[in-house]
């Protein structure tokens, strides 16, 4: 199996505060991993590292074996990398429709926009319903869906996703992560998860990372990490 | 908001009645309170409107610094113009000289200006680009160009060049038809912006900038390209009213009163759209062009509540509000 995403010994932070310190994370074509750990660890930094959103300052990032570390983000987009921000970052005063065009806005995207809207409407049957709502006036889990959906016009083939479930209440939560499952059943798509809910990661990952001060403390498959869930608990109280 | 062909027919119409009613002026003379000195503070506001709003009303950036365009524009034009008198050339030479030292200028300013501190989000860059303005203003006094402190007198070469009577010509109907092209200029631009990829990528970065990079947009290139354009606009608008002014002084030329009022334009109008400048450049050009008759010297006083009240219950400004309210009019407003 081929590896959708390599990153290798990473160094980041912002300004002078360094906050990864040599990072190191695989994923596997059509897989699923989850970055788990306590607030702080450095999670949304590694995201916006891959992203490119902030520059690695050491280590490299590698994309279906080609080197991205120093590409600019809009030309992950391109090459099929794109990530939903926490806190969803929807354009509220737009219209669903609005969002999801903008979300087209690759000029790969672009020529398959219709296609890709059948899928998202397949994929979220009460996005279609609301087309014309304003994007902020929709329900929690609804903008999550919604985020998620404008990520998928960018038609990735990397998908990362910054705390899908905060703020959703726990049913809501679960909903979203069944998406997740129903799009990784239609699309061919590598995901890396951040996540603060660890039952639900543990539950939906293949593969699980554990952050802890810009350091991997521990890595497993699930079945691996499930088993030694007493240190996934020591790392999120802190002795 | 897509434009469609009555968007733009309608924003026409308002252009030409303006433009029309100049022009009726200059043949018959002032029609009751309208007179040829009303239709160009409006003709200017307008193009001030439009062309700041390429910039500020689309990618939602505040420029303290946008003067300095507009002053770079009237130094541009009129050291051309006295360049060519001096070099014994005829006029014309002088103004297509002047064109090019506005553009070259202007664009260099934004492509420095923009490059570095486009990187910086949201109040960083209207703070830096304060900076901007009152230093190109002290370097112009500081080393003595363009005359310096003394001021760059512009009439005597002018009325050589050209004639008393082509000057006086110059300085009313002919500087006005040339503001008001840079407003059509403007809003040909802003068309063909909204109508394409640039502009999807402008409302994106917008409405959130970090949510853009991830859809993919070049996030500092568009807001360069929006920052340059808007900044030749108001280059090239300044060097259309160096023709009206006499001499040219560094506090007046960088006197950030116009980035005040172009703010006030935009925003009163509504940001971002295209017929908001229109409103709003008649509105305050009126409203000024009236109130030194009645009360002179209070003009700011009164648009500060005015400006306080629109932002309090139309943040969208007067086109936006309409486009809310009255669903009709978004057929024909854009």
């Amino acid at each position: 199996m081929s590896l959708a995403l390599e990153v290798r010994g990473v160094e980041s932070g912002y300004g002078k505060i360094q906050v990864l310190w040599g990072v190191d994370v695989t994923l596997k074509e059509g897989s699923m991993v989850a970055v788990l750990g306590p607030n702080g660890a450095g999670k949304t930094t590694l995201l916006r590292t891959i992203m490119g959103i902030i520059r690695a300052w050491r280590g490299s990032v590698m994309m279906y074996g080609l080197d991205i570390t120093s590409m600019p983000s809009h030309r992950r987009v391109e090459l099929g990398l794109t990530m939903v921000p926490e806190g969803r970052r929807l354009f509220p005063d737009l219209t669903v429709r609005e969002n999801l065009e903008l979300g087209a806005y690759t000029r790969r995207a672009r020529e398959r926009i219709g296609e890709t809207l059948e899928l998202v409407f397949n994929l979220f049957p009460r996005l279609k319903e609301r087309l014309h709502q304003k994007a902020g006036s929709l329900s929690g889990g609804e903008q999550q869906m919604l985020a998620i959906a404008r990520a998928l016009m960018t038609r990735p083939k990397v998908l990362m996703l910054d705390e899908p479930s905060q703020g959703l209440a726990p049913k809501i939560a679960w909903e979203v992560a069944e998406a997740l499952d129903k799009i990784r059943r239609e699309v061919d798509i590598s995901v890396i998860l951040v996540e603060q809910n660890v039952a639900l990661a543990l539950e939906k990952a293949d593969y699980v990372y554990l952050l802890e001060q810009g350091r991997v403390v521990l890595e497993g498959f699930r079945e691996e990490v499930l088993a030694r869930k007493l240190d996934i608990v020591r790392s999120y109280l802190g002795y | 908001m897509t434009l469609s062909r009555t968007h733009i027919l309608a924003l026409l119409t308002l252009y030409a009645i303006i433009l029309g009613l100049r022009i009726l002026v200059e043949v018959v003379g002032p029609l009751g309170p309208i007179t040829g000195q009303l239709l160009t503070l409006l003709a200017f506001y307008i193009a001030l409107g439009q062309a700041f709003n390429i910039f500020l009303g689309m990618t939602g950036y505040v420029d303290f610094g946008y003067v300095a365009f507009m002053a770079l524009g009237m130094y541009g034009m009129a050291s051309g113009v006295v360049r060519a008198y001096e070099a014994g050339l005829p006029g014309y030479y002088g103004i297509v000289f002047g064109l090019i030292q506005t553009i070259t200028l202007t664009s260099l300013l934004a492509l420095i200006v923009g490059g570095i501190a486009l990187r910086l989000r949201g109040a960083y860059f209207a703070i830096a680009t304060i900076s901007v303005n009152e230093g190109l203003r002290y370097l112009v006094e500081g080393l003595d160009i363009w005359e310096g402190s003394r001021g760059l007198i512009v009439s005597g070469p002018l009325i050589r060049l050209f004639g008393s009577e082509g000057f006086s010509l110059l300085a009313t109907i002919i500087s006005d038809i040339m503001v008001f092209s840079v407003a059509l200029l403007a809003l040909v631009i802003s068309i063909v912006f909204l109508n394409t990829r640039i502009g999807y990528a402008l409302k994106a970065i917008r409405e959130d900038e970090d949510a853009a990079r991830v859809m993919g947009v070049n996030t500092t290139m568009y807001k360069v390209l929006a920052f340059t354009t808007s900044g030749i606009l108001g280059g090239l608008l300044g060097a259309a009213w160096s023709f009206k002014v006499a001499s040219i002084y560094p506090p007046d030329a960088f006197n950030i009163l116009y980035t005040i009022e172009a703010i006030i334009l935009v925003m009163l109008g509504g940001a971002g759209t295209l017929a908001g400048p229109i409103v709003s450049g008649t509105l305050y050009g009126s409203l000024k062009y009236f109130l030194a008759g009645i009360l002179p010297g209070f003009q700011l006083l009164v648009f500060a509540p005015i400006l306080v009240a629109v932002i309090v219950v139309a943040p969208e400004g007067i086109v936006g509000a309409l486009r809310a309210y009255i669903p009709a009019t978004r057929r024909f407003i854009a």
